[in-house]
């Protein structure tokens, strides 16, 4: 029996919620960002195509969340939820309090939302690094389905659209998958353009807590880029000019790599480095395989899309026989 | 053995001249002014270092230190690599190449891994078993490399080395044990130990040294320090256990013991410095921590680990571990999570 009523009347009651209370670790102003970038992507209209994805729902579900992304479970968890199925699911550490109001949503509602820490149901989903993922899957029993979602990394190619991939590397304060790590330009004005625009959004979207390790791994490419490019950079956020042998996929928060280069060279380009998910992009790239989307639209990705090749929409169901 | 410049020969035998009267509590010239003059030639013959600059340091702590990763991505040093006597590589478990610390010889190396560790470690056996790959087969592993040093601490030191290719001998380990019959100085990485733990172990006689070194974070696992120690401590109650701290990118090593901080020798100066900003923290402050290490003159003289501690107002160095980490990339959960999702460990 579906649920996508009652689903809807979930994702109204975290639509009402305060995100600035939740250990996000973000700036209230970007917590709230991403926060209602999140549910706005779960319009009714959004819901009902997804419903229409094909196959069988699951009776039980379990979903693991990553910690880079404290909104990342929500789309996942309304699909599931609107489809009946029941669904336990671990936060992250360091996403407690957010996970207890995204449960507390639920409750008196006719869906079964509970946290939990076993890894039980017919079906595991999970968001986390390479080896976590290799590791949860070897845990399993073998007749369990299991989708794992490891790490991966996103880059743009920037003409024009600066203030847009600046938010973009402001949302969630450039942690996660969709967030342009790396930004491509042939540009002669591209570092002095995405500096302006950086500094633009961290007046809009201040940047929040940073952890050491981050920290340090900002110097040390602050390093590299002394070295062998350029730095720009100003409070809060930084660019790093590189030249194109030297960028590596690190989504470091509010500090993007950029790197000149001609169109063409792009495709070989991010083929240096597998798991690339998203393309920000104003124009279409011969690329397969990848999410491509608008600048400004890489960290607010459609319910209905394909994830790390699959569609989501019908990962959350049970294949049709 | 190749030598370098006359400039910076000079600067090695005033290095030198630092540690044994450093040692003999002897005046000696004064750190800072030495590692300014090293800096400065370091700087006119390595253009990374030239290029992280910004200014002319005053002092100490204005010196770049070269941040760990940046030996991955950069030829680092003074030595360009067709003039390498010796190359000490990192392992490159965290992803990525493999960082170079180039050397024109190990004649710095060598003489203040040895100096210090008999300091540090006074009456050590010179019988080494060593739970590590045979430094013969590989000659970039500076780990491998400073404890065949220790054979010296008696005229007739031997070793044997039981972790070919990083995978644990255990039988050949025992065995060694069982024929020599005496004390000796048991090298081990922290998860070599840790496995070693996990079977059947010959016992260490008593003035034996067992020497740990290696963090707990490994690729998959991660080791609680003290539950390792206290096994350890059980397993071989009559052996002397001693920490050992040291970086492939540094050519001097910090020894202690599990309650004890760790003791840098006179010529490597420990900051621990705010990640953000870099600016050096007070003592007693918990930071990310720098070295200053006089015997680098090879490559250079400022190093940035991305391990967090506290340096003490005597100059020790208490380790807490790697900074805390948020994952750089991606989506991430830790390993441990996923095995307190199986409720293990």
């Amino acid at each position: 029996m579906n649920r996508w009523r009652e689903a809807r009347q979930w994702r109204d009651r975290l639509r009402n919620l305060d995100p600035s209370a939740f250990d996000t670790g973000l700036s209230p102003a970007g917590a709230g960002a991403a926060w209602n970038a999140a549910l706005e992507a779960l319009s009714d209209e959004a819901l009902e195509r997804a419903a229409e994805a094909p196959g069988v729902p699951w009776s039980s579900a379990t979903f693991i969340a990553a910690r880079t992304v404290f909104t990342a479970p929500i789309e996942w968890l309304a699909l599931l939820l609107g489809h009946g199925t029941a669904v336990r699911w671990k936060s992250a550490a360091g996403a407690r309090v957010s996970a207890q109001a995204i449960a507390a949503a639920a409750e008196d509602l006719p869906l079964t939302l509970q946290q939990d820490r076993s890894l039980s149901g017919e079906v595991i989903f999970a968001m986390g690094s390479d080896p976590t993922i290799a590791e949860i899957q070897a845990s399993l029993p073998a007749n369990t389905t299991f989708f794992g979602f490891g790490s991966r990394y996103s880059a743009a190619w920037i003409e024009g659209a600066w203030d847009a991939i600046a938010e973009d590397a402001a949302f969630y304060d450039g942690r996660g998958c969709f967030s342009p790590g790396v930004v491509f330009s042939s540009a002669p004005d591209a570092a002095e353009q995405l500096a302006a625009a950086m500094t633009s959004a961290q007046n809009r979207l201040p940047v929040g807590e940073i952890s050491d390790a981050e920290h340090a791994a900002i110097r040390a490419r602050r390093a590299l880029a002394k070295v062998t490019g350029k730095v720009f950079e100003g409070e809060g956020w930084s660019v790093h000019q590189l030249p194109a042998e030297r960028w590596t996929p690190a989504a470091l928060p509010r500090s993007i790599a950029l790197v000149s280069c001609a169109p063409d060279e792009l495709p070989q380009l991010l083929r240096r480095f597998p798991g690339l998910s998203t393309l920000g992009t104003e124009r279409t790239i011969a690329f397969a395989g990848i999410r491509q989307c608008l600048p400004g639209q890489m960290q607010k990705p459609a319910v209905n899309r394909v994830h790390d090749g699959i569609f989501l929409p019908a990962a959350v169901l049970r294949p049709n026989k | 053995m190749n030598l370098p410049d006359g400039a910076g020969a000079a600067l090695s035998l005033r290095v030198l001249a630092f540690m044994d009267r450093s040692l003999k509590s002897a005046a000696h010239e004064d750190f800072d002014a030495l590692a300014l003059e090293i800096h400065r030639w370091q700087r006119e013959r390595d253009p990374v270092l030239a290029a992280l600059t910004e200014a002319e340091p005053r002092c100490l702590a204005e010196i770049p230190a070269v941040p760990v990763g940046l030996f991955k991505d950069l030829p680092v040093g003074t030595v360009p690599p067709r003039e390498a006597f010796v190359v000490f590589r990192t392992s490159g478990t965290t992803g990525g190449g493999r960082g170079e610390h180039r050397l024109r010889n190990s004649m710095l190396y060598d003489h203040g891994a040895f100096a210090w560790a008999q300091v540090c470690v006074p009456g050590a056996p010179a019988d080494i078993v060593a739970l590590l790959d045979d430094p013969t087969q590989t000659p970039d592993s500076s780990l491998a490399h400073m404890v065949n040093l220790f054979t010296k601490f008696g005229p007739h030191g031997t070793a044997s080395w039981h972790a070919p290719g990083g995978r644990l001998d255990r039988d050949a380990a025992n065995a060694r044990l069982r024929t020599l019959g005496k004390p000796v100085f048991f090298a081990t990485t922290a998860f070599a130990l840790a496995e070693f733990l996990d079977g059947d172990t010959a016992h260490l006689p008593r003035g034996s040294v067992l020497m740990v070194t290696g963090g707990f974070k490994g690729r998959v696992h991660r080791l609680d320090g003290s539950q390792l120690y206290a096994a350890a401590q059980e397993r071989f109650p009559h052996a002397r256990l001693v920490t050992e701290y040291g970086m492939t990118e540094l050519s001097s090593q910090l020894w202690g013991t599990p309650n004890q901080a760790y003791r840098p020798p006179p010529w490597l100066r420990p900051i621990a410095v705010e990640p953000g900003s870099g600016r050096p923290l007070p003592a007693e402050t918990a930071g990310q921590l720098r070295f200053y290490d006089l015997c680098n003159v090879d490559s250079t003289l400022g190093v940035e680990t991305l391990d967090q501690g506290v340096v003490h107002a005597d100059g020790t160095v208490t380790l807490i571990g790697r900074l805390a980490d948020a994952p750089a990339r991606g989506c991430s959960l830790t390993v441990e999570e996923a095995w307190e999702l199986r409720g293990g460990r």
